[in-house]
């Protein structure tokens, strides 16, 4: 079982992916609306120069946000594959079938009943995004429903959880700092006091996808398939969901409702390099990352000083890749 | 062996798949279910292969109730070539290793044991040439070869067949056939549904005719033919020709 093509092709993409979000991460450092030199950086926090423009620029602003957008990719991105091979559903992601806003509802619930509970963010918004993934996924599949169906009831659902965070937010307009960025989506104000409780949730998360690929791969053959093979597939297949919640919802707790990463990077992925999700998950979680936060550079460079949210431009590109892959998959989709 | 004692199947309250169906099927033979489209042959397959539970009566495999079986254990002892169509892009390979998924320790790849496993499944199956290929890009005939490999690579004892010869051209099927005979012969179990009767009666050794969730008749292939009862359900007149030693069948219209 030795010298096969994709593997060789997977693992060099892997390399690129990896090479990329490196690069990525360094840009999104230095440049900015004040661009900083790496050196100058470097040379400030060697010497304990803490009190330079550089250093304060990258050690506040711009590491967070990196930071943030590294982490959000990710997760998202990974989520995404997941949910597209367990549902076996390739327009499935965290913000069509509404797990974004699952999350995003009871981030804004949770912010408004315990304004002082911190720590409670995270956890809130992956029992959110757990129940809507719970939720969709049983009523969809309840009525014995096609592809089209879950799709159809991850927009009602995202459109009903909408209508609860604008309510939250008309009766408490407090409830969220920031909240109009949450909705869209970004990283402008992240901080890293913000980040400190979804980075485990998101390790977990990884840590759990990285045990599921097989699993990932043997669902994909059918359920009655999958478990003559052996597996239980309602425990397996709840466990995958949690996980896939677990992500997303850790990258809402602090990134907003951004959306269209997890339909993006994991199709590019596997147009890439195929289907098999044991190189699929790894090379989204370093491809996410880079591309989210090459999307937030874009977003704070391309019209500076001005800078508009990295949700916007996602949504941008996004949402027409939502309509090719409809187009793409209408056969398939309307009769599976 | 497998035991099906007096088990009865719904999948609504309304309609009686399996009525009351008692059968054995015997070791290292070939037994083909035959019948009419929706008499139950599908559901008796998924009975025995333990996906779906009885409402009434109990399969056991060797002695023991087969849901007393760990579903890996059941899965290290009985392979499923279900009638679904696997349309993702991955290779014949890693298809095929898709059968050691019973024998992996969780999160763990595959052991040298399950890839020398694998490569003896594409070896035996004739189609290690493809093993690097898409499934997507395989014709009809060399993806269920390629089905079949992944049960020889799940190695257990029992392997079930649903429709392994369906929408295949006539060559193929003949190939496909040779193959299950084949693996037969090394000693596995064969259970298959088949809707061609000619190659039914050529390759079985035992068949189970049903009609509307019972069984009509059962056991070796000579006394089935002989009690005319494929005749009477399929309304069909068989005719068996004698062709180069070997005893083929043929059937023609009942007007």
């Amino acid at each position: 079982m030795e010298n096969n093509p994709r593997h060789f092709r997977a693992s060099h993409v892997l390399i690129i992916a990896i090479v990329l979000c490196f690069v990525a991460v360094v840009l999104g450092v230095c440049l900015g609306a004040i661009k900083v030199s790496p050196l100058d950086f470097l040379q400030d926090w060697m010497s304990g120069n803490k009190t330079s423009t550089a250093y304060r620029i990258v050690m506040y602003t711009r590491i967070p946000r990196v930071f943030g957008a590294l982490l959000a990719g990710c997760s998202l991105a990974v989520a995404g594959a997941i949910l597209q091979a367990v549902l076996q559903n390739p327009l499935a992601s965290p913000n069509v079938i509404g797990i974004n806003s699952g999350a995003g509802l009871f981030v804004l619930v949770c912010s408004s009943f315990f304004p002082a509970q911190f720590g409670w963010i995270s956890f809130a918004a992956f029992l959110g995004a757990l129940f809507t993934a719970m939720f969709v996924y049983v009523l969809s599949a309840g009525i014995n429903s096609s592809k089209a169906t879950l799709i159809l009831t991850g927009i009602a659902v995202t459109s009903v959880l909408g209508a609860g965070m604008n309510l939250i937010l008309i009766i408490d307009p407090d409830a969220y700092v920031g909240a109009s960025n949450f909705l869209v989506g970004g990283f402008q104000t992240i901080t890293m006091k913000q980040l400190g409780f979804p980075v485990f949730y998101i390790i977990a998360g990884l840590i759990l996808a990285m045990f599921l690929r097989q699993d990932l791969n043997v669902i994909g053959l059918g359920d009655s398939k999958a478990q003559s093979l052996g597996m239980n597939v309602p425990l397996v297949r709840f466990v995958m969901i949690m996980t896939a919640a677990l992500l997303a919802g850790a990258a809402v707790s602090f990134a907003g409702l951004i959306g269209f990463i997890g339909l993006i990077v994991p199709h590019a992925i596997r147009f890439l390099i195929g289907n098999d999700n044991k190189w699929v998950i790894p090379i989204c979680a370093f491809g996410g990352a880079a591309f989210t936060v090459l999307c937030d550079l874009f977003a704070r460079t391309a019209f500076a000083p001005y800078e508009i949210p990295a949700g916007i431009i996602l949504a941008l590109l996004g949402g027409p890749f939502f309509i090719f892959l409809v187009l793409k998959n209408r056969k398939k989709v309307r009769n599976d | 062996m497998i035991n099906v004692d007096n088990v009865s199947f719904s999948y609504n309250e309304k309609v009686q798949i399996i009525r009351d169906v008692t059968t054995e099927i015997e070791d290292k033979k070939i037994t083909t279910i035959l019948g009419h489209n929706g008499c139950g042959k599908t559901t008796l397959l998924k009975l025995i292969a333990h996906l779906i539970r009885p409402q009434a009566g109990s399969i056991s495999l060797d002695g023991k109730d087969v849901s007393e079986f760990s579903n890996k254990n059941l899965a290290k002892r009985i392979a499923l070539l279900a009638q679904k169509d696997y349309s993702s892009d991955i290779t014949v390979e890693q298809l095929v290793s898709f059968g050691r998924y019973p024998y992996q320790r969780y999160g763990m790849g595959l052991s040298q044991k399950d890839k020398d496993r694998v490569d003896y499944a594409l070896r035996e199956i004739h189609i290690e040439q493809f093993r690097n290929n898409s499934i997507l890009h395989l014709s009809g005939g060399q993806k269920q070869k390629v089905y079949i490999a992944l049960a020889l690579a799940q190695d257990t004892d029992i392997i079930i067949l649903d429709e392994p010869t369906t929408y295949l051209d006539i060559n193929v099927r003949f190939e496909i056939m040779d193959l299950v005979k084949r693996l037969n012969q090394s000693g596995k179990t064969i259970v298959m549904v088949l809707h061609d009767l000619d190659l039914a009666l050529e390759y079985s050794d035992n068949i189970i005719l049903m009609d509307q969730g019972r069984i009509v008749i059962q056991g070796p292939k000579q006394e089935v033919i002989e009690s005319k009862m494929i005749e009477k359900i399929f309304n069909v007149e068989l005719y068996p020709i004698n062709y180069k030693g070997k005893t083929v069948y043929h059937f023609m219209r009942n007007d």
